[in-house]
């Protein structure tokens, strides 16, 4: 009878363990999608929007 | 102008920095949108904004155009040639754009880096190489620099990515003196 109640325990905590680890991965990863998000709202328009070509010119001014 | 950058090139050593700058000259880049802007009016910027009639006396702080194509190259070899029959003999040198090397980041957007604007910067591009490659950027830092109208700054102003607070900073230097 001890044993069994040890192994549903021992079952139980790792059972806990796993779920624990679940939420706490997933929680961390909503927060980084989050943080992107707030990133990337803060950029700037101008910056979001890339013409089709561009060129280079280089030059030295004195 | 989409992108600027100062740094350094037109000559031979590799990974020069300010304080190491072998045989190349300090330069800007520019990447531009061609149908905003063409390249002969970039090169009448060049010749007005600095004296190509003294000789240099250094190579760090010569004179040059690097091309970066055949069209580039007539151009500018056109123009040079219209400065001389202007102004007498230029000095600069025409010659193919090779490697360039940015220069460290505390150069970059100098008037911005100098500025209380820099911190709202700081915040959209923790990382420096974003700062460096932003328009907003270098749109911001040439104001700063004195280049830009009021009129100009008013019609890009709210896609700069600034908060009100900085938006008012800016038209308050941009506006009071130009």
């Amino acid at each position: 009878m001890s044993r069994k109640l040890l192994i549903a325990g021992l079952l139980t905590t790792i059972a806990m363990i796993a779920l624990g680890a679940i939420y706490f991965g997933v929680s961390r990863k909503e927060n980084t999608m989050e943080q992107t998000h707030a990133e990337n709202t803060n950029i700037p328009a101008i910056d979001a929007s890339a013409p089709a070509r561009t060129e280079t010119a280089t030059f030295a001014m004195g | 102008m989409i992108r600027t950058q100062v740094g350094y090139t037109g000559g031979t050593k590799e990974n020069p920095t300010y304080h190491d700058l072998g045989d190349h000259s300090e330069t800007i880049q520019i990447v531009y949108d061609p149908t905003r802007i063409s390249y002969e009016e970039l090169l009448d910027v060049f010749w007005s904004t600095h004296n190509p009639t003294v000789r240099p006396w250094s190579r760090q702080y010569a004179s040059f155009v690097f091309y970066h194509d055949e069209a580039q190259r007539e151009l500018a070899l056109k123009t040079k040639a219209q400065q001389e029959a202007r102004r007498g003999a230029i000095f600069t040198e025409i010659v193919p754009a090779g490697t360039f090397y940015p220069a460290e980041g505390y150069h970059q957007k100098y008037r911005l880096r100098g500025s209380d604007l820099m911190q709202e910067f700081s915040t959209m591009y923790p990382d420096d190489a974003n700062l460096v490659a932003s328009t907003a950027a270098a749109r911001v830092n040439g104001y700063l620099g004195g280049n830009g109208t009021c009129e100009q700054l008013q019609e890009e102003l709210d896609s700069l990515g600034l908060t009100f607070t900085g938006q008012d900073k800016l038209r308050q230097t941009v506006c009071s003196d130009r």
